[in-house]
């Protein structure tokens, strides 16, 4: 019994140990399945079929990279704002001129409003999608990108509005805002003046009514 | 005398009777054997992380120089730059003097290792007793380091290697024997002058008693050198990094010198001893072709460590302990007794010497015609894996 | 060397031997094998045979003391932010720190929770942020590539104490 599972043991391990070392000799002779990053592009698939005769294929569509947000179809609804777990996204948006846009989906909506400020910090961000499935445009979308390394903190938050857009969006944000007020206004003074005018017509109706009745008495 | 000093005496046209010229010879001498030793130590290290990264289909560095090839000055320049840190409560003096120790333990074993046929720095009578007296000096070491640095881990790792190196020196020395009863002398030079050019010439197949000592002595070599299968002693999932856990910078490069260069003095004793020197058949021996052969000797044994250390897991301790033991110990007692019997016999029928020889040169050959099968096979399976089950993404 | 920090000018061989001990820093970034939530098990895939950082002399050590890169991978929570400051102490100059994923540098999902430090930054100084949840392998590689740049420009032997 000992004895005999000692030169078991020795021949198991002897045979195990050829068979490993063949294998691991074998793999000298195979081409490695490294994908030399900086050197090849991983995103697309020419280039890991040029690269490496493998099955090997670049990143699929919907790897989840960083953000990306289409300002113009951005109709500034906050349903992403909302919808993010984390708040991670910060929307800030005036009134502008309205227009017709043509969303990613095919839809077409009004734009009533833009953002001025659209900042989503990638330092939270989990990228999990969330903001991306309520988005009534498709204008919030995740990109394949993945290097976006800073060495600041700070510099992680990516800010879609550019700040010559955003003084000129703000200053005829307030510009529709005082025509709105205008309008508003003038509305209300219109408003106001047919008011005026239905109670003339009323007070001269029930005067003439109650005319009509001293002269019926 | 030496060969070498006298090489070099005649070059700086010096009398080596003054002891100042032969003061500076000597120097030269050991001066180009640091110099061949961390040229090994760092060419080692970075063909190790070349063939591990293809053992593990991956690359290993390519980026420093040509094909990474300077990857270990990188590394070198880097730790000279780090900081000297000696930790708060280490024994300082017992700090600094164990890498130096560890260092010169295997620095020590250059000054008897053959370079070829004919080159010795010295030629000792007892070379073989001198070299596994003097990597003794490494047990003392790591000991050291693992007590100075005042770090559980450490000492642990310490007192790991240094039960394990102890233990391992026994089988070593034992597997050694029934070569030295074969040659009858301790010396290299000797050793590799008893053996022939041609493979059943060479000590290992003198009989099978010195073929199974070539492998208990290339297993415990292994373990006295720490390598994997049995570097326990830093064990990254139990101990930290062991006895050197507590070092940075220059003083680490010494132990991780002392490591690399090691494995090249186990290739080289393992070819000088077993494997026939620089021998090479049909006329073709000369100095130089000799030192050729002797490299690529001790390189392909170098190889297989490496090789080895890629494919096996870990022992645990006393999984290690119970090898040493109960296995390999009582194993080349065996062959020292069946190794003086063989020769007995083989001093009355002597024609019977080279009919063992053929018969066990013969199994080495169809065992690795077995393996190179083997290997083939293995290769058109991970062919196919690669090119049918990876998935793109 | 304590004593010639700062008592030279910017000359030519200063500069350009501070290059090449830079170049050699840079091409051997030890990193600690420190993973702290599920950025470790990426932090390991990047060191396996798709995007093997070996490539770039990055060659994980398991102790303080002899790494180069702390890549914090993971959340930090208040518990282990001791821990992440004690083994940065243990690191010997000159040290770099990356923190990798949204947790680490912000504590992103968990910023909230009860037991969670907001980003590693308050505890030890970080030289890059990689943002991802976890970061895919290659953009892990393509920080120690942005860590490597820092430290080919930073000045070895002029450096300000
Ligand atoms: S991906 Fe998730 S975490 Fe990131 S912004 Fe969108 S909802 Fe927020
Ligand atoms: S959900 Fe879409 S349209 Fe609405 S604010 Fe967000 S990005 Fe703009």
């Amino acid at each position: 019994m000992g004895l005999g599972n000692y030169f078991k043991d020795i021949k198991a391990g002897l045979t195990s140990a050829f068979e490993g070392m063949s294998i691991s000799l074998a793999s000298l002779f195979v081409r490695p399945v490294t994908v030399q990053y900086p050197d090849v592009d991983v995103k697309s698939d020419e280039a890991m079929r040029e690269n490496y005769n493998g099955p090997l294929r670049g990143m699929p569509d919907n790897y989840r990279g960083l953000l990306d947000v289409d300002l113009e179809i951005c109709i500034s609804c906050k349903l992403c704002e909302k919808a993010c777990p984390i708040d991670c996204i910060l929307i800030e948006d005036v009134k502008i001129d309205k227009k017709q846009i043509v969303g990613r989906n095919g839809k077409s909506t009004m734009k009533m409003k833009s953002p001025i400020q659209f900042d989503i910090d990638n330092s939270k961000c989990m990228f999990c999608g969330l903001c991306v499935d309520p988005c009534p445009t498709g204008a919030i979308v995740h990109t394949n990108e993945f290097e976006f390394n800073r060495s600041d903190r700070s510099q992680l938050i990516s800010r879609f509005v550019k700040a010559d857009d955003r003084a000129q969006l703000k200053v005829r944000g307030a510009e529709i805002a005082i025509e709105d007020a205008k309008a508003k206004a003038e509305k209300a003074a219109k408003k106001k003046a047919e008011a005026e005018a239905k109670a003339k017509e009323e007070e001269e109706a029930s005067k003439d009514q109650s005319e009509a009745k001293g002269t019926k008495e | 005398m030496d060969i070498l000093i006298q090489t070099i005496g005649d070059i700086i046209n010096a009398d080596l009777g003054s002891p100042l010229a032969a003061f500076i010879a000597l120097l030269l001498v050991s001066l180009a054997i640091l110099g061949f030793m961390s040229l090994t130590a760092g060419g080692l290290s970075f063909i190790e992380r070349r063939v591990a990264g293809r053992m593990q289909s991956r690359i290993g560095p390519n980026r420093v120089g040509p094909q990474g090839i300077l990857q270990f000055m990188a590394d070198g320049l880097k730790c000279a730059q780090k900081e000297d840190l000696i930790p708060d409560g280490a024994d300082r003096l017992l700090f600094k003097l164990a890498p130096v120790l560890c260092f010169i333990g295997v620095f020590g074993t250059f000054a008897v290792l053959p370079w070829g046929n004919g080159f010795f720095a010295s030629e000792l009578n007892v070379g073989l007793l001198y070299l596994m007296s003097v990597t003794s000096l490494v047990v003392i070491g790591m000991l050291m380091a693992g007590w100075s640095s005042n770090n559980k881990w450490s000492l642990l790792g310490g007192m790991r290697s240094a039960a394990q190196m102890v233990s391992y020196e026994i089988p070593v020395a034992l597997s050694l024997l029934p070569v030295i009863l074969l040659c009858g002398s301790l010396s290299f030079k000797e050793l590799i002058g008893a053996q022939g050019a041609m493979p059943w010439d060479w000590n290992i197949l003198n009989s099978p008693f010195t073929f199974i000592s070539f492998f208990i002595f290339f297993l415990a070599a292994l373990a006295e050198g720490n390598r994997t299968p049995f570097d326990i002693p830093e064990g990254e999932s139990e101990l930290v990094a062991g006895y050197c856990t507590e070092y940075s910078g220059l003083r680490f490069v010494f132990f991780f010198f002392a490591e690399w260069a090691n494995l090249y003095v186990i290739g080289a004793v393992a070819a000088a001893v077993f494997l026939g020197g620089g021998h090479l058949p049909f006329g073709l021996e000369s100095d130089i072709v000799s030192l050729l052969v002797f490299f690529a000797k001790s390189f392909f044994m170098v190889f297989i460590i490496i090789w080895l250390r890629w494919t096996l897991p870990r022992f645990r301790v006393d999984q290690m302990m119970t090898l040493c033991w109960k296995t390999l110990i009582p194993l080349s007692f065996v062959m020292l007794f069946g190794q003086a019997i063989t020769l007995l016999i083989y001093h009355e029928l002597t024609f019977l010497q080279s009919i063992v020889s053929l018969v066990l040169f013969a199994i080495c050959v169809l065992v690795g015609v077995k393996f190179v099968s083997r290997v083939l096979v293995n290769i058109k399976e991970q062919k196919y894996k690669m090119m049918h089950t990876l998935t793109g993404s | 060397m304590k004593s010639l920090v700062n008592h030279f000018e910017d000359g030519i061989i200063l500069t350009n031997v501070d290059y090449a001990l830079g170049l050699g820093r840079a091409h051997s970034l030890w990193y600690m094998l420190f993973g702290l939530a599920c950025c470790g098990i990426e932090m390991m895939q990047t060191g396996g045979p798709r995007t093997d950082l070996d490539r770039f002399g990055a060659v994980p050590r398991a102790t303080p003391r002899q790494s180069d890169l702390m890549i914090v991978a993971g959340t930090v929570t208040l518990k282990m932010a001791e821990r992440v400051k004690l083994l940065y102490g243990q690191m010997a100059e000159p040290r770099y720190v990356i923190s990798m994923g949204s947790c680490s540098n912000s504590g992103g999902l968990f910023q909230c929770g009860y037991s969670v430090l907001n980003g590693v930054d308050k505890v030890i100084p970080v030289d890059v942020y990689l943002p991802g949840c976890p970061p895919r392998p290659e953009a892990l590689a393509s920080a120690i590539i942005d860590v490597q740049k820092k430290v080919v420009r930073e000045p070895h032997l002029r450096k300000n104490v």
